[in-house]
């Protein structure tokens, strides 16, 4: 990847191979493998996604090579066997995973992961003179005038009785 | 058979024995400001009715799980809410009840400056919520120095710089995890819950600000309440 800095994980072992689970012509994922870092204060998403104490991440081939462009991140081979075990703590059988409810069912996760991994990145930062903020910062203080304004205009629901 | 004397003269009443009890002066005089029916009022001025004064009882409702989360983590230690789903989940719940605690804190500051909410006698209110809002702000620093991972190695050597620049580092370590994590879970939460505890006391006492435009008749009801009797100048 020649980025500098990238951490071995901290369990080596390979993961387990599920064929079942491969080549499907619409997702055919892989798993791109973070190593055992900072705590972002995600551990929500990654409740149901730490593996063996490795993050780990599910992407869209479209998608990995936005991902591996990240310096932190460890890409594995590329390949739809090493999905079990992440399906595996999600707590459904890479056998359930074979029919198509299932299958549907983990796709929530891989957004979550997504979502887990951009935050996880670096951040981007604007730069306007004197000025300069990252966009998550960016973000949050948007966020916060918008529900100022919205507390404000949003009418207050009035109790029955006092509407006399 | 014999009988007892009394402990008091017959013309001695209950209120002139129990003059000079500072329990009976500090009782009087807590009561006497805060009478229940002003420390837990069953209703609230009209001008009450807007989502912008929901933000500081928002920011309580944050620091309340802020609370009960830092104690369960407390009491569990970093071996367990580093390693466990609970103690992550936990962990998780801790560090984004502060984020919350954060925004509905800001919005309630905007809401309040723009009001100019340290009308009517309420400049010590305003300025309890300005040192809570500082205080706050060292808490979250040293709670970012005590998560025990590589992010809080990163932020403590990053601010041991800044601290060292403006002279207090020897002072304040942020290096040293054990003067670190003391402080974030006993003496600052001790300090923001002595001043949070007094801001809601002086905004019961003085009432809620109501806003620039309103003009709020003064009820008969209670006419020594500030904050029914405020009329527009």
């Amino acid at each position: 990847m020649g980025c500098p800095g990238v951490r071995e994980p901290v369990d080596p072992r390979p993961w387990p191979v599920v064929p079942e689970l491969g080549g499907h012509p619409s997702v055919d994922p892989e798993v791109v493998q973070l190593p055992a870092g900072p705590d972002k204060g995600l551990g929500i998403a990654r409740v149901g996604l730490a593996v063996r104490g490795h993050q780990s991440i599910l992407t869209h081939p479209g998608l990995a090579t936005k991902a591996g462009d990240r310096c932190d991140v460890r890409l594995r081979p590329a390949g739809p066997s090493t999905l079990g075990p992440v399906v595996g703590t999600l707590g459904w059988s890479t056998t359930r995973a074979r029919d198509g409810l299932a299958f549907q069912m983990w796709r929530w996760p891989v957004l979550l992961t997504l979502v887990m991994g951009a935050l996880d990145s670096p951040a981007h930062y604007l730069h306007w003179g004197p000025i300069l903020v990252s966009v998550p910062n960016l973000i949050v203080i948007l966020t916060m005038i918008l529900i100022f304004v919205l507390a404000l205009v949003i009418p207050f629901p009035k109790d029955k009785d006092d509407e006399s | 058979m014999t009988t007892t004397e009394p402990q008091t003269a017959p013309d001695e009443t209950p209120d002139s024995a129990e003059a000079g009890n500072w329990t009976v002066g500090l009782r009087n005089k807590f009561f006497g400001t805060y009478p229940p029916e002003k420390l837990l009022p069953g209703r609230q001025p009209a001008y009450l009715s807007s989502w912008i004064y929901v933000f500081g009882v928002l920011t309580i409702a944050a620091l309340v799980f802020i609370i009960i989360s830092g104690l369960v983590l407390s009491f569990e230690g970093p071996s367990w809410y580093h390693t466990s789903s609970v103690g992550l989940f936990t962990n998780s719940v801790h560090f984004w009840s502060v984020q919350l605690f954060f925004v509905f804190m800001v919005v309630h500051l905007w809401g309040k400056f723009w009001m100019a909410a340290w009308r009517g006698h309420r400049a010590l209110t305003w300025m309890t919520g300005v040192v809570a809002f500082l205080m706050s702000i060292g808490t979250a620093f040293t709670g970012y120095l005590v998560q025990t991972n590589f992010d809080s190695q990163w932020i403590s050597f990053e601010a041991k710089d800044g601290l060292n620049a403006v002279g207090i580092g020897a002072w304040f370590n942020v290096t040293n995890l054990g003067q670190t994590l003391l402080i974030h879970v006993c003496l600052l939460p001790l300090v923001l819950g002595v001043i949070v505890v007094g801001h809601i006391l002086l905004v019961r006492k003085h009432g809620i600000v109501p806003p620039i435009d309103v003009e709020v008749p003064a009820p008969a009801a209670d006419p020594t309440d500030p904050a029914t009797t405020e009329v527009k100048s």
